[in-house]
Order: structure tokens, then sequence, then C-alpha cells
């Protein structure tokens, strides 16, 4: 059942961002030519690139973002996968994989959220953005906004909550045999929740990035 | 009488015919079954003997007491004959052979042979006929720990080839090893089962058509079966039956009987754990070590040393818990008319689902989902407490036994040496008491079983001279090898020499002897058929002899002796339920993590010694060639993987206070936050009224 919903949830998130991307291109023209989808490759590859105009602390800043956005591919990797794929439970070496990349995870994730809480504050342009939602003036809304980007950043921040202590406090000898299935279920669908949060973040991150370039 | 009265008469005892006819009918007996009456049915009975004929103590030679035809008036004896207690010996070949248990074990410590005997099918253990091991011979060999029937109720057939010669002649004699009820369901305390006096004394005589008269107390038997002289013996069988109780004489306690020959048998439905005991027992034995301090000019060290096995004390050490709680063996171990006992499995094929599979330690405890009552689906059978396993992942459950971490004794590092009372015959007292320490069977030692669950295991290492066939190993009996190679096994001579328990066996006596073994096999006809080699196996490895054939071409200077290990060659092991430890014992209890996951934990690193009698003689004495493997080689899982895993748990705690720490600064960020935007919030609706 889990494996069902994961896939065709991922699947819809996935293929709602591919519409929303040729539905909004960032630019007024896209360039579908073999050059100009090189160059894009080569833009997108350049976003994980630390850029020379940033202070140390904005180095900093990306590079523990980076590096939480690599242990959550690892963790997604390891917890999906085996389960997707395989039909099998996590275990084995995947297991350990997956146990050791979520401390290092927490501790960036925590970096990070301290680091772009200020940034992704909620601002008057996000009250526009739903006073415009709410009166119906609702050209190029979906297109031009950074709410998307902060509104999932605060529900990844959220999220990371629950798919971390569900699984920390099944270690302590608190909850029992049924406690402990519903923090595992808990743990999964609200990974679950995470990785397409995370997609969509991603994704309004990397648009943004686009625009500002 | 009146007519009317006649006929009422008449149509009441036709009543009762019917009636009682009925009760017996669809293969029960008219004391099978129960009429609703929870109180225990007193047996003062007529007591028949073997013929069939009933019993007069006062005759001058009487004939010993016949279970089957004096129980067997009331209650269906072929049907109690296929309960797990009688059907080893596979009369039926459609019964089942049940879960993997305890081996009879044919030993002995002259041939050094230890062999796992078993006709159900186990693996690791050798049918009978695999061994050309006879029913009257196993009767020998295992009679004393034995409720009869099975393999003592296999008549000899004379005219058959397969016969053997000795229970052609001696069985008649002997008589037939009949089930034993009383063995169980006597709650006499006079039920003698292992003095001198007792019925295992009997069976050392194989005086097997006498065990349960003497068993039960009813009398005393004078004279030896395996004593008389067959040829003393009339040829007739009628008058030989008459002259076998002459030369072995039943004397019946008169008291036992009342004045009309009835006998008052204090029978319950079930058994007391002491009935039980005599044959499911087991025994801790405590490593005594001796530590000798070494100096040398750079330190000074101490070292421990094994010196011998002892017994624990039976004051200082606990029963099983559940026992100590008031409950015994059959509150759980239960059986209807046809003596099928559970063993503790989810049984649901034995049909009334719930009632059954509830008698195991998940059903009683947790309940059964699957089950049709609710009540057994709530679980809880006899006030059991529902366990709550806090902080225990639920994959514990699904690679884990129940017993693993509350069965058998506590793990350490080496497995404690155990003796059972059917391997190592313990309950016999007086002149025949043994004391047997081989084979070292180890325990607990953690398995993955049939189910794919780990659980605590009995194991030991099966030793003995034999035959390969290619990839199929035949053991030997150990009169045959003691035939071929009684000078190279120095059979003759008393030695006093042990190796931990074993009598010392040297690599060159191995060679010599498999070069007996070897010379008289059959060669094979034809040149593609694979030539059948002598070998020795112990310690979970092979010894045989290079390239050639003594019979033949070579000459005994160019063999040399091989050793190797063979996936075929593995430790005998059969799972072990009891003694549950109380809860707070169990493995894991309170967090407790590192009671397996630590880099030197017993259940995954304690080491399994491959017990053998191979051995060399130094300048210090005897050296055992024994080698040790970690448990967690027999549990299907990579050592390397377990290692680093559990070495991970040395993290483990820094790993959970540093999330925790995470997780507070984040929720600490998010509220300061929302903090925040609630103040934006009430400053932009104070705003809006004050314009």
């Amino acid at each position: 059942m889990f494996a069902i919903i994961s896939i065709w949830s991922i699947v819809i998130v996935l293929g709602l961002v591919v519409v929303h991307w040729f539905a909004c291109p960032v630019g007024d023209k896209r360039d579908l030519s073999f050059g100009g989808l090189v160059r894009f490759k080569v833009h997108v590859l350049t976003m994980f690139f630390l850029g020379q105009k940033l202070s140390l602390v904005g180095k900093l800043k990306k590079l523990v973002y980076m590096v939480t956005l690599l242990c959550f591919l690892i963790l997604f990797l390891t917890g999906f996968v085996p389960r997707l794929i395989c039909g099998v439970p996590l275990s084995g070496y995947t297991l350990m994989i997956h146990a050791t990349f979520a401390p290092v995870f927490a501790v960036c994730a925590m970096i990070a959220i301290v680091g772009y809480a200020q940034q992704c504050r909620f601002t008057r342009e996000e009250l526009d953005w739903v006073v415009r939602l709410t009166t119906c003036k609702w050209k190029g809304l979906l297109c031009n906004s950074a709410l998307g980007g902060k509104l999932t950043f605060w529900l990844g921040a959220i999220l990371i909550l629950p798919v971390a202590l569900s699984m920390i406090s099944s270690m302590y000898p608190i909850f029992g045999t049924h406690g402990q299935e519903i923090l595992f279920e808990l743990h999964r669908y609200c990974a679950l929740v995470l990785v397409l949060v995370a997609i969509c973040h991603v994704y309004l991150v990397m648009r943004a990035k686009f625009k500002v370039d | 009488m009146e007519p009317r009265a006649n006929i009422l008469i008449g149509l009441a005892v036709v009543v009762m015919l019917v009636g009682s006819a009925k009760a017996a009918t669809a293969g029960k007996g008219i004391g099978d079954g129960n009429d609703g009456n929870r109180s225990e049915p007193v047996h003062v009975i007529t007591l028949y003997d073997d013929l069939g004929n009933e019993l007069k103590p006062g005759e001058e030679f009487p004939r010993p007491v016949s279970m089957k035809n004096t129980c067997g008036k009331c209650h269906n004896y072929a049907t109690i004959s296929g309960g797990w207690h009688f059907n080893s010996c596979r009369v039926k070949p459609e019964e089942k052979d049940g879960r993997i248990g305890e081996p009879w074990v044919l030993r002995d410590s002259g041939t050094r042979t230890m062999i796992p005997i078993s006709n159900r099918g186990w693996e690791g253990a050798f049918r009978p006929s695999q061994i050309n091991l006879s029913s009257w011979q196993w009767l020998k060999l295992f009679g004393t720990h034995y409720p009869g029937g099975n393999y003592g109720e296999i008549q000899v057939d004379p005219d058959s080839e397969t016969a053997d010669p000795e229970a052609i002649i001696r069985q008649p004699i002997s008589g037939l090893y009949e089930i034993n009820c009383l063995v169980c369901h006597s709650a006499d305390g006079r039920q003698d089962q292992g003095s001198p006096d007792g019925a295992a004394m009997q069976v050392a005589r194989q005086n097997y058509r006498w065990v349960a008269t003497v068993g039960a107390g009813l009398g005393t038997v004078k004279g030896t079966a395996s004593a008389v002289d067959e040829f003393s013996m009339p040829i007739e069988p009628d008058q030989a039956a008459l002259k076998i109780v002459e030369k072995i004489k039943t004397t019946y306690d008169s008291g036992k009987f009342d004045t009309e020959n009835k006998v008052f048998f204090d029978i319950v439905r079930q058994p007391s754990a002491q009935r039980c005991y005599f044959c499911h027992s087991t025994q801790t034995q405590i490593r005594k070590i001796e530590q000798v301090q070494i100096e040398s000019e750079s330190e000074k060290k101490i070292e421990e040393h094994e010196v011998e096995l002892t017994e624990e004390l039976d004051w200082v050490s606990d029963e099983d818990v559940h026992l100590a709680s008031g409950l015994t063996c059959t509150d759980c171990h239960r059986n209807g008319d046809d003596h099928m006992i559970t063993r503790g499995d989810i049984e649901h094929e034995e049909g009334s689902m719930g009632a059954i599979s509830t008698l195991s330690c998940r059903g009683c405890h947790l309940g059964d989902e699957t089950a049709d009552a609710e009540a057994a689906q709530k679980g809880g059978r006899l006030g059991a407490p529902h366990p709550k396993h806090p902080g225990i992942p639920t994959i514990h459950f699904e690679e884990l036994s129940c017993t693993a971490c509350h069965s058998g004794p506590m793990p350490t590092k080496e497995p404690t040496i155990m003796r059972t009372a059917r391997i190592h015959k313990l309950g016999l007292h007086g002149k025949h008491a043994i004391n047997l320490p081989l084979p070292h069977v180890m325990s607990p030692v953690f398995v993955r079983g049939q189910d794919h669950k780990i659980a605590p295991h009995k194991m030991f290492w099966p030793a003995f001279w034999g035959i390969r066939n290619e990839e199929e190993f035949t053991p030997m009996l150990p009169e045959d090898v003691a035939f071929l190679a009684e000078e190279p096994l120095q059979l003759t001579i008393q030695s006093e020499d042990r190796i931990n328990d074993w009598r010392p066996l040297t690599t060159e006596q191995i060679k010599q002897t498999l070069l007996a073994i070897q010379a008289d096999l059959p060669q094979p006809e034809g040149e593609d058929v694979a030539v059948p080699l002598a070998v020795y196996v112990a310690g979970g490895k092979i010894y045989q002899l290079s390239e050639g054939n003594p019979a033949t071409e070579n000459t005994e200077a160019e063999f040399e002796l091989v050793a190797a290990e063979h996936e075929a060659i593995k430790p005998y092991s059969w799972p072990i339920a009891h003694n549950v430890r109380p809860a707070t014992q169990s493995l894991g209890v309170g967090g407790e993590c590192g009671d397996c996951h630590s880099t030197d934990s017993p259940f995954f690193f304690g080491q399994v010694a491959m017990d053998t009698p191979v051995a060399e003689q130094g300048e210090e004495g005897w050296a055992q060639q024994t080698e040790t493997r970690n448990m967690v080689s027999f549990q299907d899982i990579d050592e390397t993987y377990i290692g680093w895993f559990n070495w991970s748990f040395v993290f483990r705690p820094m790993m959970k206070e540093t999330v925790l720490l995470c997780c507070a600064v984040i929720a600490a960020v998010l509220l300061l936050y929302s903090l925040r935007a609630l103040r934006c919030l009430a400053k932009a609706v104070s705003d809006e009224c004050q314009s």
C-alpha cells in the first residue's frame, strides 16, 4: 500500500513540476535546440557551485544547503528504493547507510533552517500574492512568486520534526510494539510528504535562481 | 415380576447398550473424550495381562500387567499410539515429522562416536534404517527414557530377510514394550522410573513385558530376560509364554488389590511436571576455571584454564517462570485423544482455530488475530500478561523467536554445556546410575531455525565413522567399527587419558582405522561408479584418506590423511523453549540494545567450540584440536556486516542526543518565526483598526 501511494504521489508531483515548467516558462522564450539544452544543463550544474560573489557565511550556508540536499537524496534512495523497487524492507548495509546519514542530515538541516529562516520569512509580497489570489487577479499568479519556495521551506522544516522524532523516540524504551508500529508508519509517511515537498522546493528554488540569472 | 416391568427393564438394557456402543463409536473408547464433568474419573479397575486374561495376583506364576489390554478396555489404544510420544518409528508414513527436536544419540566412547538418530526426517539426524539399527537394538540403547510403544511394539517377523536375528530370538522372551500410560498419567508418587527397583532397570534387563508392573509398584520381578537362555525355552509359543513367567517371576503386592482383584490407580488427565521431568530434564554444567599465574621477565599475567565440568547446584538454580507462577507443562502442551501434544508452535492446521494456535508464546500472550474466537484474538490465556516490549523495534519480532530473548540460560561468551535426560540418561539412580559427560551439548546457541527466525538452540557436533558416497555420508554402527579397527582404536586398552571428556584420538589412529574400514568396503562394479570412501566425521570436519584404494593398488605409506570442512557436515541443533526466564532477565529489557548489539555480544560473537576427540600428544600432554566458530555463522547473517552494525551502536547514544538537539533548535526556529508572524499579524490588524 505504502509503495503504491509513494510511487503514485512522486510521479504526480514530478508530473506537476514538468507541467508547471512548460506552462510557466522562466524566460520570454524557451530554447529547445541542442545548444540550448546543453546551456540549460550547464546552468543547472553551476547552481551547485559556490558563487564567487558570496560572502564566507553565504558560501558556508550554500555548502550546508548542498550537503543537506545530498544527505536527503541518500536517505531517499536508501529509504525508498529497497521498498519501492525491490519490495524488501530497509535492512543490511542500506539500513546502516540510512542511519549514518540521518544524523548528518539533521545537523545540516538545522543549520540550513537557521541560516535561511530570515530569507524565507513571509513578507508583504506574499501577502499581496494571497490578496491577488482571493481577488481573482490570477494572471501570472503561478509564475512569478517566491511564495512556493518559502512555503516549501517552512513545510520541510516542520516535517523534519516528525520524521526525525518518530525514529529517535522509538529508540527509547517508551513506546511498546503498537507504538513502535505507529511511529514507523508516521516516519515513512512523513518522510514521503517531505520528499514531495523537497521536490517542489528544489524545483522552485532552481526556478527562482534561473530568474535571477 | 409383571410382564410390563420386564419390558421396561428390557428397554432400559437396550438403551444402555446402545448408549455405550455410541460412546465407543467413531474410534473412541468409552473412556475417551469427556461427558462434561471436570472431576477426574476414579480408576478402580481390573488388570489384564498380555494374553488378555484377567490378572489374578494370587496365582503361582502371574503374568505382568499389560497396559494395552488394561487401559485399552476403555481407551482407544490405536489412536493414542499415533501421538507424538509413540509415532517416531513412523509405522504410518502419513504421520508428520514435526519441527526439529531433540534426537536420540547413539554414543560409544571407544570408537568416539556420537550419532544423532531420529526417524522423523529431521535435518542432520540419521534414520535408524540408515545405520542398520533395528528396532530391537534401538530399544536396548534408548529404552530407559521411554514411555513405551513405538519401536517397542514392532513385532519382529522371523521370516523377513532383514529381521534382526537377535530380535527374532530375544523378543519372544522379553515381550513387547507396550505404551506405559502410567509413565505420564500416574499421579502416584510410587511411580518409579529410575531407581534400581524401577522401570529403567527392567529395561536394562530387557524385561520389557514387565516394565509397567514394576514401574507402577504393583509388585516385584525377579529374573533377567537378557540372561534367559533361549535354548531353554519350549518351541511351542503357548508353552513358551508359560515358561517365561516362571523364569521371570512376578510377585504382586496383594495390598494393592481389593477383594475383587481390582486396583486403584491414581490417574490424572493432566500429568504433573514431575512426570514430564524424567525424560525432559536438563542440567547445566559449570566450567570450573583454574587461574594460573605466569611470570616472565617482562610481565606477570594470569591465565585461566578450564579444568573440569561439574553440575550446577540444584538448589541455586531456578525453574521455568511459568512453573514458578503455578502453571504446569500440560497447561500449554495439551492434547486430545490422539495424544498429538501441542509443541508451542502456531498449529492452525490442527483445527479449532484459536483454541490451539494460542497455545504458543505469541498466541497465549498476544492472542491470534486470525483466530475464530474473540477470546483467542485477545490473548491473555490463563492470565498471561500482555507484553509491551517498549523500545524494541518491530523488526525483532520478524527476525527472532520469542525464545531468543526469553528462554534458556543467559548467553555467555562460550555457550553453557548442558546434559539432557534422554541423551545423557539422567535420573537413573543407585547401582545403574551412569555419569555421561558426552556429547557436549551446548546451549544457548543462537541459530536461524526452520521458521527462519533466530532462536536459542541446543547443539552438539556429531562424530562418527562412516562411508562417503560422493556427497552422501552414512555412519557405521560402533560395533562394526570396533570389529574392523579394534587395534588402531586401542579398544582393548584401558586408558584413563581424557581430553575434554573424550578419549583422545590421534590423526595416526584415524588413518589406521580408515585404512581398516576402507579395506573392508565392497568394490563398486563398473568404472563410472564412484568408489565409496571411509571417513571419520568429528568437530565439523571430515577426515579421509587421500586418493587411492588400499584394497587394490596402493600401499599404506602412500596414503595421507586429509581433513576438510564440508557443508554437509553440520552440528545437530534443535530449538529450546525452556526454561523461560523472568521478563526482567530478558535480553534487551529496558532498552539495553547492547545485550546483543555490542561488538562482543555472546548473541552474535559467542564462541561455539567444534567439539572433537581429535588430539595430539605433546610434551605438555594432550592438546585437543578444537576450533571455534562465531555464533553469527549459524544465523545466515554476514559476519562483517553485523560487526559494523553492532559497532555503530557505540555511537547510537550520541546520535540520539544530536538529533534531539537538532530537532529542538529547528522547533525553536519555527516557534520564533511563528511568534514573529503572529506579531506582524497583530500589528497589521492593529494598524487597520487605527486607520
